[in-house]
């Protein structure tokens, strides 16, 4: 039952989790890809900030993958 | 059931440290690191060859990345940013070797990479501004914000471990998991994926490290205003 | 969820170990190297520096060198035209002289010839009064005209003063009485009493005939010369004529 229960949890966290950081990242893809286009000399430094910001909201979806392989894996519950 | 993406694996054990599998691969890594740049540094010229140039271009990078950051001309940071990004981009490109598993794809060595970030926060700080100093920052912008300050520094270093272990291990873990479904061919985009997310990470591991370093370092904006109507008075 | 703390303390190790062999084989002899690369080339670049100001101040000295050489020639120039100048009025002042040189020279030679034409003039005149004189004489009788020039040679030589007389008289040689025309012995008889009642008995007398004195007679003694004929006459004449001698041009 607690192994169900841990299973359908952990698609759920990944899943919505993945949600998002997905809004997010296309959102700041979004906006770097504008910026660049305005100031195309700008590219390299909008980049590298734009790949550190991916990263940050990566790491959401990544929380999520570490709670679900916890559940998974790891699982405090199972005894 | 597959293996757990969190359990480590025995090699062998010498006397009584245990050694596994991680740290024999870290080993090897380590040696061809070193290898490598001691081969190409024994007989350096001023008119490089293309090895020397290959590497001096690596570490004049580095350097400008270390300069464009921190905004510090200095060095003292290459060694430390140098070898966390190269030793990630090895780790996490040695995925690509057969029946080797990357040491980024376990959270010991992970975690031992973001203790090293952690300490060196904390001795580059108390070294730029003293222990009293460094303590003060916590405080900024005022008192009530200390415990909040102090939550942070482990947060984000846990972050870091978690990123780059979540990163590296569910590419493996994804990989793993199609060569057990099809083996042939269809892994090999993801591998590629999986190349690029390595280089990725090495980066911003390395740019992490270097904001977290310089966050400790540098003058917090109300110390530069009290210098400023110091300097003003 | 279990981490292996023996694997977590020995990459932390291992890690700081090879922080510490980059450092040792990568980041610092590369450093080194790319230091000592950017030092050779600010070197080389500070010595093209200097290399650039040597040659520009070089190029500055030449080119005080050349304003120099160009105020020479600038004097060079100035005294060549000074000495030029000179040269000219001197020139021009050799010209003028040698101009008014010529110019006297051909007013005297102008001069010169109008003389010798005058004299050409005067000498034809003296030559045609001759003949006129001539011309006129014929219409005379010959001997009336000596006869009375002889008379007035006979009036001069009473004339003279008795010493010029006695000289005459007493010459060794006889005086010769020249007439124009041949005397005819009667009347050469009858001058020579004349003359000798005139200077004594002692005086001796010869006669000639020269047509060129036209008419009339000289008597000439050793230091004494009577004239009356017209040919003296004449040439008298043509002497007061030319006498009073026109200026000459300047």
């Amino acid at each position: 039952m607690i192994e169900i229960a841990s299973i359908i949890a952990a698609a759920f966290a990944v899943s919505f989790g993945a949600i998002g950081p997905a809004l997010g990242q296309g959102r700041s893809v979004a906006a770097a890809l504008d910026a660049i286009a305005r100031q195309p000399e700008a590219a390299n430094v909008i980049s590298r900030t734009l790949f550190v910001g991916l990263a940050m909201i990566e790491t959401t979806a990544i929380y999520c993958l570490v709670v679900s392989l916890l559940l998974l894996f790891a699982n405090p519950f199972r005894g | 059931m597959m293996d757990s993406p969190l359990s480590t694996h025995l090699a062998f054990t010498l006397g009584p440290v245990p050694i596994s599998t991680t740290v024999l691969t870290t080993w090897g890594i380590m040696a061809a690191l070193a290898a490598a740049a001691w081969a190409v540094t024994r007989r350096l010229t001023m008119r490089p060859g293309t090895a020397q140039a290959c590497l001096e271009l690596v570490v004049e990078t580095i350097q400008g990345q270390i300069h464009d950051t921190m905004h510090t001309a200095s060095t003292l940071f290459l060694p430390l940013i140098g070898t966390l990004f190269l030793f990630i981009l090895a780790a996490n490109w040695s995925s690509m070797v057969p029946g080797i598993e990357p040491p980024t794809a376990k959270i010991e060595t992970d975690a031992a990479l973001a203790l090293i970030v952690f300490l060196s926060v904390v001795g580059f700080g108390i070294q730029a501004r003293g222990l009293g100093g460094y303590l003060r920052s916590f405080a900024y912008p005022n008192l009530f914000l200390v415990p909040m300050n102090l939550l942070e520094q482990f947060t984000r270093t846990f972050a870091l471990v978690v990123r780059l272990f979540g990163n590296v291990m569910s590419g493996v873990f994804i990989i793993a998991i199609l060569l057990s479904l099809v083996g042939l061919l269809v892994p090999v985009p993801l591998m590629a994926l999986e190349l690029l997310t390595g280089a990725v990470q090495a980066y911003i591991f390395a740019v992490l490290a270097m904001v977290f370093i310089s966050g400790a370092i540098e003058e917090k904006p109300s110390d530069a205003a009290q210098q400023q109507e110091d300097t003003a008075s | 969820m279990q981490i292996d703390w023996w694997t977590f303390g020995l990459q932390t190790i291992n890690v700081l170990v090879l922080i510490w062999l980059l450092q040792r084989f990568l980041f610092r002899p590369v450093k080194a190297i790319i230091d000592a690369r950017r030092d050779a080339s600010e070197k080389l670049l500070a010595d093209a520096e200097a290399a650039r100001n040597a040659a520009q101040e070089a190029v500055a000295a030449i080119e005080a060198r050349r304003k120099d050489f160009s105020k020479e020639g600038e004097a060079i120039l100035a005294a060549a035209q000074a000495t030029a100048l000179t040269e000219r009025a001197n020139m021009l002042e050799q010209a003028r002289q040698e101009a008014a040189r010529i110019e006297t020279e051909a007013h005297k030679i102008l001069a010169r010839e109008r003389e010798t034409q005058r004299h050409e003039l005067e000498a034809q005149a003296g030559e045609l009064a001759v003949v006129m004189a001539r011309r006129l004489l014929d219409l005379l009788p010959a001997d009336t005209v000596t006869a009375a020039l002889l008379e007035a040679l006979a009036q001069d030589l009473a004339a003279l003063p008795a010493e010029a007389r006695r000289e005459l008289a007493a010459a060794e040689r006889p005086v010769v009485v020249t007439t124009a025309t041949a005397l005819s012995a009667d009347a050469q008889t009858a001058w020579q009493e004349r003359l000798t009642q005139l200077l004594g008995k002692d005086a001796r007398f010869t006669f000639g005939e020269d047509p060129g004195l036209i008419a009339g007679a000289t008597l000439q003694g050793p230091h004494t010369l009577l004239r009356r004929n017209w040919r003296a006459d004449l040439d008298r004449l043509g002497r007061s004529l030319t006498m009073p001698v026109p200026p000459s041009h300047e």
